[in-house]
C-alpha cells in the first residue's frame, strides 16, 4: 500500500471508530433515558400532576430519539467501513459485538468500579500534594521558575515537531464544549456533547482523507504523465 | 474559591504545544501569582494517568511509562527516576510513596508526565475541553 493510501485508509479507521464509539454512547443514553421513563412511571402512579407527566413524556421522547441518533450513526459507521473496505479489501476495523450491544449489567458495573477508583485516587493524590506544597503557594517567585524549568524540558532547546508560538487567544469565558460538559449532565446534553465530538472529529478527517485522495489522484496522474502506460493508447 | 482561567489556559496551550503562550502566561502569573496551580497541575496530571492506566497495572506498567518519558524528554532525565515512578504510583492510588518527595520537584514532574500524557492522547478541541472541564472540577474540591 502507498504512503498516501495508508494514510487515508489510517483516517477512514479513525472515522469508524468515532462514529462506533459515538453509538455506543447514544445505545447506553437510549437504556438510560428508557430506565429514567421507567423511574418516572412507577413515581407517578396515582398521581395526574403535570410535572411528573411531562417528566414520563420527555424521557420517553429521548430514549426514541437517542435509539434513532444511534441507529443512525451504527449507520454511517458502516457505510464508512463499507467504502474503505471498497479502496482497500480488508481495511476497516471489524465492529466489535460487545461494543455495538446494549452493555451488559457485569460490564456497566466494571466500568463504574473503574471510574470510582480513578476518582478516589485522584482525590486522595489531591488531598496529599495539597498539602505537600502549601508553601509553593506563597512563594510565587520560586514555583514559576521551578515550573519554568519543567516547561523547558518538555519543549526542548527548540521545541518538538510541530511547535508553534503564539497562536492560544486565553478564553475570557468558557467554551461551547465546556459550557456543554459543564451545564448539560441529561441525557440529551451528553448526545449533544456526543455529536459535537463525533462531528468534529468526522468533519476533520473527511477534510484530511479529501487532501490525501487529490493527493493520490495528482500522483497517478504525473506517474501516467511520467511514464505513460501503453494500454492509455499514447503514442 | 474558584478555579483560575489562567492554568485552564495554560493546560491549553500545553496541549497545543504553543509555548509562545505558555510563556505570556507563566509572565503574567509571575505577577498575579500561583494561588490554585498546584492543584490544576495535580488534577490534570492525576487524572491523566488514570486515564492512561487501565485496571490491573503493574509497577513495570509504570516503569516503562517512566522510561519512554524520560526518553522522550532528555532534559527531564535531571529529575529523579525512581521519585518519578512514585509519583505516578501515588497518583494510582499509593499516596505513602509521595511522603518525603521535594514540592518543587513534585510540581516539575508533574508538568513533565502532564506534557507526555497530552502529547500522546493528542486530544482534539472538543475532547481538551472536555478533559479541561473534569480538571477545575475535579481541582474546586481541593482549593
Amino acid at each position: 500500500m502507498s504512503e498516501g493510501l495508508d494514510a487515508v485508509v489510517a483516517q477512514l479507521r479513525h472515522v469508524i471508530d468515532t462514529l462506533r464509539k459515538a453509538a455506543v454512547v447514544a445505545q447506553r443514553a437510549q437504556s438510560d433515558a428508557q430506565q429514567a421513563a421507567a423511574h418516572y412511571s412507577e413515581a407517578a402512579r396515582g398521581s395526574s400532576h403535570a410535572n411528573l407527566t411531562s417528566a414520563v413524556q420527555e424521557s420517553k421522547a429521548a430514549g426514541a430519539k437517542a435509539g434513532r441518533f444511534a441507529n443512525l450513526i451504527s449507520k454511517a459507521a458502516d457505510s464508512v467501513a463499507a467504502y474503505s473496505n471498497a479502496i482497500v479489501p480488508g481495511s476497516a476495523p471489524k465492529a466489535d459485538p460487545t461494543e455495538s450491544a446494549v452493555p451488559s449489567g457485569e460490564r456497566l458495573l466494571a466500568e463504574s468500579v473503574e471510574r470510582e477508583s480513578s476518582r478516589r485516587n485522584v482525590g486522595s493524590f489531591l488531598g496529599t500534594m495539597t498539602r505537600k506544597v502549601e508553601d509553593l503557594q506563597d512563594n510565587t517567585q520560586k514555583t514559576v521558575t521551578a515550573a519554568r524549568e519543567a516547561f523547558n524540558f518538555i519543549r526542548g532547546p527548540q521545541g518538538p515537531a510541530g511547535t508553534h508560538t503564539g497562536t492560544t487567544t486565553p478564553s475570557a469565558s468558557p467554551t461551547l464544549g465546556q459550557r456543554l460538559a459543564n451545564e448539560a449532565p441529561d441525557t440529551a446534553g451528553h448526545l449533544v456533547v456526543v455529536g459535537l465530538v463525533a462531528g468534529i472529529a468526522v468533519h476533520r478527517s473527511v477534510v484530511s482523507i479529501r487532501k490525501g485522495m487529490a493527493r493520490l489522484r495528482n500522483r497517478e496522474r504525473t506517474d501516467r504523465v511520467q511514464r505513460p502506460d501503453p494500454r492509455d493508447g499514447a503514442s | 474559591m474558584s478555579v483560575r482561567t489562567e492554568f485552564s489556559d495554560l493546560i491549553r496551550a500545553m496541549a497545543r504545544r504553543d509555548w509562545g503562550t505558555v510563556d505570556q502566561i507563566l509572565d503574567g502569573l509571575e505577577t498575579t501569582g500561583w494561588r490554585g496551580g498546584s492543584q490544576m497541575i495535580g488534577a490534570a496530571f492525576a487524572i491523566g494517568v488514570n486515564e492512561r492506566f487501565a485496571a490491573g497495572h503493574s509497577p513495570t506498567d509504570v516503569a516503562r511509562f517512566v522510561a519512554e518519558t524520560r526518553s522522550q524528554f532528555p532534559d527531564a532525565q535531571s529529575l529523579p527516576a525512581l521519585e518519578m515512578e512514585g509519583l505516578v504510583r501515588a497518583a494510582l492510588g499509593e499516596v505513602d510513596l509521595i511522603e518525603n518527595l521535594n514540592p518543587e520537584t513534585a510540581l516539575q514532574m508533574q508538568i513533565v508526565f502532564l506534557g507526555k500524557l497530552l502529547q500522546d492522547r493528542d486530544h482534539d478541541e472538543a475532547q481538551l475541553e472536555e478533559f479541561i472541564a473534569d480538571v477545575e472540577r475535579t481541582a474546586a474540591e481541593h482549593l
